[in-house]
């Protein structure tokens, strides 16, 4: 018997917002996230390349303890984060 | 809609171990109980705290792959492509045009092309912005050896890639199996490759504790489940199954190694450097791989095992072994290929699970070497440093990765 498997949770991390509302406010506005890089000193690279789709507002201490929060790195605060969120919903 | 599943064979093995290229050295070297642990030869590891490594060291992949391409490719999409063409070599198979969508590509690998970003960074900051090598952003991440295998071998059905740390291996088979058994593909290239022995991966391994010390003798140092084991002996590898719908297997009339018959996995979730020591969480996932190969544990008639040779992880397998077979986990032969062939990451399972093929073909046992001093707590038969004939119907593989993760997988001689 093949079982049918649905959806019941978001948990999003992306440069137009964190959080399910945030995000689709933003892309329903039709706003962009590609800005200039604030997480690293861009100003030598090519004019051309200083442009990221960086997700400005990602606040760790927000999602996990200060442990945590010290011995992973910024994909893994982000996996940590939206399955968080999605505990949320 | 009828819902049948399709039965999956393997019928192919591709083999890049450190103690051979292809099958028949691989084979040779482990029923011989030949370590191939050695001094580190890649950098001088005189000063680091672990001396000791299995490395690939005959391996040259302009021998298979334009010197152009090999000048690219990050060193573990090479064991991909070697070992993948060996292993349709053995499998008697040519991709043709017209089979090309019925390919899908399971791999995986965990430290990836991390040798490429190494030095990607150490450009970066030497000589500043514009100097890097533009292929780097290719070719270090882990997909990068199942693109090439796709652009290799002319395949068009779905490239997926498994990262599981030491359970990739396991996991990329089944991952690989279910796609055929619900019929989305008929083929699958179905592997791992890891080559972490370079400097920074290698230390950071040290600093972690997880490298064996021993420095006297390199090929005593990886011995799982004796009492002195002191950690693992890291090693580089890949290998590459075919596995094929048996229906198209029979039909072409190719060669069967062995059916794929169930897997379990589950996680410990206790920590990144923690283990369930009770092994109740890994006897779970062997005891899901028995079940859904319809099985009991009784049937189970050899182990090819984990064992790492880290003291913890080894005290895991054998209280997994007992909880999951009971009393019959006494009667049971159990090998660690990595006594021989130290421990290549994600590669270790696909590595078991070859070694599985030949023993079920050869109804013959590895050993584990270096059972010298056994440790109460590893009380079980581990095939102690001779190979044994053996009566191999149906093999248990497992797996178990730094942060928790366990897997396991039953294969079975073909009966029909």
């Amino acid at each position: 018997m093949k079982r049918q498997p649905v959806i019941t949770g978001l948990g999003i991390v992306s440069p137009i917002g964190v959080g399910v509302e945030k995000f689709w406010a933003a892309a329903l506005a039709g706003k962009s996230g590609i800005r200039t890089p604030t997480t690293f000193d861009s100003s030598k690279l090519p004019r051309e390349c200083r442009i990221v789709g960086e997700v400005p507002e990602f606040d760790p201490r927000q999602w996990m303890p200060a442990l945590t929060m010290r011995v992973t790195s910024r994909f893994g605060q982000f996996v940590i984060a939206t399955a968080r969120m999605c505990n949320c919903v | 809609m009828k819902n049948s599943r399709r039965r999956v064979v393997i019928t192919g093995l591709g083999v890049v171990a450190p103690n051979g290229i292809g099958k028949e050295a691989f084979w040779a070297n482990l029923v011989a109980g030949k370590s191939a642990v050695d001094y580190v030869d890649a950098f001088d590891a005189s000063s680091y705290a672990s001396k000791v490594a299995a490395e690939v060291k005959e391996f040259r992949a302009s021998d298979f792959i334009s010197s152009r391409k090999v000048r690219m490719m990050a060193r573990f999409s090479q064991f991909a492509v070697v070992a993948t063409q060996l292993a349709l070599e053995d499998a008697r198979l040519s991709i043709t045009p017209a089979l090309s969508g019925d390919v899908t590509i399971c791999y995986g690998t965990s430290v990836a092309g991390l040798e490429l970003a190494v030095a990607g960074v150490y450009d970066f900051t030497q000589r500043g912005v514009g100097v890097i090598k533009p292929s780097t952003a290719l070719d270090y991440p882990p997909h990068a050896a199942s693109s090439y295998l796709s652009i290799e071998f002319g395949i068009k059905g779905p490239a997926l890639s498994v990262s599981s740390n030491c359970c990739t291996g396991i996991d990329a088979i089944q991952v690989a199996s279910s796609l055929i058994a619900t019929s989305r593909a008929k083929i699958a290239l179905a592997g791992a490759c890891d080559t972490p022995i370079f400097p920074p991966i290698f230390d950071s391994f040290c600093m972690l504790g997880a490298l064996t010390k021993r420095d006297d003798a390199p090929q005593k140092a990886s011995r799982p489940y004796d009492q002195l084991r002191d950690g693992l002996v890291l090693a580089e590898g890949g290998a590459t199954l075919i596995l094929e719908d048996l229906e198209f297997a029979l039909a072409r009339g190719a060669h069967i190694y062995a059916e794929v018959l169930g897997y379990g996995a589950a996680s410990e979730a206790a920590g990144m450097r923690a283990t369930d020591q009770s092994g109740q969480v890994m006897a779970h996932a062997i005891c899901a791989a028995i079940k859904s190969a319809d099985l009991r544990p009784g049937d189970i008639d050899y182990i090819n095992a984990h064992g790492s040779s880290l003291p913890d992880f080894d005290i895991v397998d054998s209280n997994a072994f007992k909880h999951a077979l009971g009393a019959h986990a006494y009667r049971v032969p159990i090998t660690s290929i990595k006594s021989m062939i130290g421990q290549p990451v994600s590669a270790a399972g696909v590595l078991q699970a070859a070694a599985a093929c030949l023993s079920i073909q050869h109804q013959l046992v590895p050993p584990t070497i270096n059972q010298e001093f056994p440790d109460p707590q590893c009380d079980l038969d581990y095939v102690p440093n001779m190979s044994r004939v053996a009566r191999v119907r149906h093999v248990l593989i497992n797996g178990h990765s730094f942060g928790g993760s366990v897997t396991a997988l039953v294969l079975g001689r073909l009966e029909t």
